[in-house]
């Protein structure tokens, strides 16, 4: 059995055959083949093969293969398609938007158009502020001033009586300032039966405030008869320039106003009125997980359009090689 | 009109002047891809393919061996249909006889239409023996000694056709034809006597 020539003697002896050694590496070779017989036979052997190979029988063409106009129309227009350009269009268009979300999202502000409304801070709870600092068991009977069954408003004389019923703890006690001014002149309580008493009243302009006899609760449960004026009424409701030591001082069981014919005084508004809740962090925290969501959202749509019209081009493209 | 001129024209897009082109190397390329593919109605669609390739791209050309271009075309298309064949390998729905009258009959493998009796058969054993030896190199073997031994291209031409170094295909080349070698001396014995003595008075 011939010894198995190494990779590099099969290298120079291909290369000896066939003319590409240099003339110092011919001679090398040759002194090697004369006294290797296994050099000598595979020589041999090589050029034998290379004589078959050149004999081997060439293949008859079976058809022409010239190309016609027809040829070149039909694939050229199948080879354009509609489907494929557009699958390309498509898979270059949803990476482009992909990447432009994926910069838009690093920006500091995002997309503003993306941000959910932020929810409004919680408004504080309007309050029956009216109702919380009145007596609801012996509530002040208001009786307008307009109204036709008691008497005549604006200025003039006031032919009807007016009665009230004084509230003692209505004295002391705050008024709020949200009660509404309308309410002074709802319809009042029916009237109590007036007491034998006599008619004090008198259309006098001048008419001051006058404390009946029988003004006190403790003495008396029939109602008491003010000596008083509608223009006293007004009078006290805005009191004068000098007068502003008796502003606090209550009419009907009911304080007058302030300067700024509010009910109440600052400090007393600022006690009834709660302060506003400050609104929690995890309301302002909320709009966070939500445009998250959006961003998310968009980009597995982007992702899987991406990889839907890819693989679709792919596909047309193999198809359309065949 | 030589090659240069047909050239120029088929890239300005005169056809004619193009098909006069693929009339002068259409039996080369057949018969590559036939040595390639061991299978002539595939050969026949890769050298249709590759020429209608080479007149899109016709404008890719940047001058040389218009041969080498075209040749470089019909390899590739070559190793195309190799690999998809190993993607979806194919049976055959009647086993291949290769002892079938048919080929006697109808020698589509030989070019000479007038061969004499003794030769055919020759020829045939000949070509048996040496396609199934080239069956069984890699395939980028094979297209090297195809090239080369068989079609008689120079290293330089096969290394643009291949697009590998000198070094690459001198060293595939070596390689491919001692194991051709190992594969015909198992069956020189079979072929005939006359070839025989043919090869070794060549040596």
């Amino acid at each position: 059995m011939m010894p198995h020539l190494s990779t590099r003697d099969e290298q120079l002896l291909s290369d000896y055959l066939d003319g590409q050694l240099s003339a110092r590496d011919v001679a090398a070779f040759e002194k090697r083949l004369r006294v290797d017989k296994a050099l000598q036979t595979a020589v041999s052997d090589l050029r034998r093969l290379k004589v078959m190979l050149q004999r081997v029988p060439r293949y008859r063409v079976p058809r022409n293969f010239m190309l016609t106009p027809a040829m070149v129309n039909a694939k050229a227009r199948r080879s354009k398609g509609f489907w494929l350009p557009l699958m390309r269009l498509s898979t270059a268009a949803a990476v482009f938007l992909l990447a432009a979300v994926f910069v838009l999202e690093g920006l500091p502000g995002g997309i503003p158009a993306l941000r959910a409304n932020p929810i409004p801070a919680a408004a504080p709870a309007m309050h029956n502020l009216a109702a919380e600092n009145v007596d609801q068991a012996n509530p002040p009977p208001i009786i307008p001033r307009n109204d036709p069954a008691q008497g005549h408003g604006g200025g003039g004389e006031v032919p009807a009586v007016i009665e009230v019923q004084p509230n003692e703890k209505q004295m002391e006690t705050q008024v709020e300032p949200q009660a509404e001014p309308q309410a002074l002149m709802a319809p009042a309580a029916p009237l109590a039966t007036p007491a034998p008493a006599l008619d004090i009243f008198a259309s006098t302009p001048a008419a001051g405030l006058a404390v009946p006899p029988a003004l006190s609760a403790t003495e008396s449960a029939a109602p008491a008869i003010l000596p008083f004026t509608v223009e006293s009424l007004v009078e006290d409701a805005v009191p004068a320039a000098g007068q502003e030591e008796d502003s606090n001082a209550a009419i009907l069981g009911i304080r007058p106003t302030d300067e700024r014919h509010m009910l109440a005084t600052p400090d007393e508004m600022a006690k009834a009125v709660p302060p506003v809740p400050p609104v929690p962090s995890e309301v302002v925290q909320q709009n966070a997980p939500e445009e998250g969501k959006i961003w998310l959202w968009i980009k597995a749509a982007l992702v899987l359009a991406a990889l839907f019209t890819g693989t679709a081009a792919v596909l047309l493209q193999r198809k359309a090689k065949m | 009109m030589d090659e240069a001129a047909l050239v120029s024209a088929a890239v300005r897009g005169d056809l004619d002047a193009f098909n006069r082109l693929v009339l002068a190397y259409q039996g080369l390329a057949y018969n590559v891809a036939c040595r390639i593919l061991s299978d002539q109605h595939a050969a026949e669609d890769v050298t249709q393919t590759a020429f209608f390739s080479a007149y899109r791209n016709l404008k890719k050309f940047r001058g040389g061996s218009f041969r080498s271009w075209v040749m470089r075309i019909v390899t590739n298309a070559c190793y195309d249909e190799l690999r998809r064949r190993q993607r979806h390998p194919e049976m055959p729905l009647e086993p291949l006889d290769s002892e079938s009258d048919e080929e006697f009959d109808n020698p589509t493998w030989m070019k000479d239409q007038n061969p004499g009796p003794e030769d055919v058969y020759d020829q045939h054993q000949l070509h048996q023996a040496v396609q199934h030896c080239l069956d069984d190199l890699a395939d980028d073997f094979r297209a090297v000694v195809v090239l080369v031994d068989i079609e008689g291209m120079d290293y330089q031409e096969v290394s643009q056709i291949i697009d590998k170094p000198l070094g690459t295909i001198k060293s595939r080349l070596s390689r491919a034809r001692f194991k051709l070698k190992d594969c015909l001396k198992s069956s020189w014995e079979q072929l005939p006597l006359g070839l025989r003595l043919e090869a070794e008075e060549s040596v």
